[in-house]
């Protein structure tokens, strides 16, 4: 304990000397207060990485974690555009079963009966089901890329909270048709 | 320092409900990466047996003769492609979650950089998969197109 009391104390004093000496380099428009606390700044910074990295009193969300996430974010965008592309083609085929409904019965083996408007009724339904994911992670990845644009942590914070969002939705979703699964098999045994 | 930085703004910071949402999140992708786990293993069971489940059913199944144990071979290399093709987004998830989960529990900033590096990953294939089976379909439209032009 006392040793780390000592150390603290040593690494202050090496601080403070180590922002005297970079004092000194800067030049004589240091007076200027803008360059000034810029200056402040950078020290505190310094020190603050320093101080992280040595003892990892909290967690840090370094510099490559945040090319990661930025490199996440593209993907993400790419796969939602896709995912809102798809959506749309489903929406046309909703669409095009509605205005055929009057028309068109498939006489197709099993299809037999089926109506335009059920399988319209089918595509909106699985419209519902897919816009969310996809928006979760659009907005996840929309809210990244603004969060590195604009230096706002509060819509990194933001962005994660879509990401869990888009993440429990799928794993609900998961579970939810497991216990389907397993209740039709169990129905198909007893029955 | 804290306050420091909130106020000043410098530089990003993960704040305490960022990290409850990372928390939250890597518990959500652990579940889905341990039922995609469960997933790969019936595709593969599948690709194992697919070819004695079609061959059974060709000899015994009248109208099935069509479907042999050639045709279940087939069947097994799919499946086999499908679990291959599976296995890596359901690994960078799995690597993604464990690595957050153990970055949280230790404090260990390698293991959060690590984590983020994997997510990458995972999002990363699922858009090139899907750029590519774009590619595939686009393809299929352009053939099928100069089929029917030719085909006249």
């Amino acid at each position: 304990m006392l040793n780390k009391a000592y150390f603290e104390v040593i690494k202050k004093a090496l601080n403070i000397f180590r922002a005297f000496l970079l004092l000194q380099k800067i030049d004589s428009d240091i007076f200027f207060v803008g360059k000034y606390f810029n200056f402040i700044k950078f020290v505190i910074k310094k020190i603050m990485e320093e101080k992280s990295v040595f003892e990892k009193f909290e967690m840090q969300f370094d510099e490559s974690a945040k090319g990661f996430l930025k490199e996440t974010a593209k993907w993400a965008n790419v796969l939602s555009i896709i995912g809102f592309v798809g959506i749309g083609f489903m929406g046309l085929a909703a669409i095009s079963g509605l205005l055929s409904s009057t028309i068109t019965t498939l006489r197709i083996g099993p299809l037999n009966g089926i109506t335009g408007k059920t399988i319209a009724f089918i595509y909106i339904i699985l419209i519902v089901i897919y816009f969310f994911p996809v928006y979760y992670l659009n907005k996840f990845a929309v809210n990244v890329k603004k969060a590195f644009k604009e230096n706002d942590s509060s819509m990194l914070t933001e962005s994660f909270n879509y990401l869990k969002s888009h993440f429990k939705y799928i794993a609900i979703f998961t579970i939810s048709f497991i216990v389907l699964y397993i209740s039709i098999i169990v129905i198909a045994l007893i029955v | 320092m804290e306050e420091i930085s909130a106020f000043e703004k410098f530089e990003l910071q993960l704040d305490s409900t960022a990290k409850d949402f990372l928390k939250e999140t890597a518990k959500w992708a652990y579940f889905l990466s341990i039922i995609g786990f469960i997933g790969i293993g019936f595709l593969l069971l599948f690709a194992i047996f697919a070819g004695t489940i079609f061959s059974t059913m060709g000899s015994s199944m009248p109208g099935m003769g069509a479907y042999g144990s050639s045709f279940g071979a087939a069947i097994g290399a799919v499946y086999f492609v499908m679990a291959a093709l599976y296995f890596f987004p359901v690994y960078y998830l799995f690597k993604f979650s464990s690595n957050a989960k153990k970055a949280f529990r230790d404090n260990d900033s390698v293991a959060l950089t690590e984590s983020f590096g994997y997510l990458k990953s995972h999002y990363k294939f699922f858009g090139i998969l899907m750029i590519i089976l774009l590619a595939i379909y686009a393809l299929f439209f352009v053939f099928a197109i100069l089929g029917g032009i030719m085909g006249r």
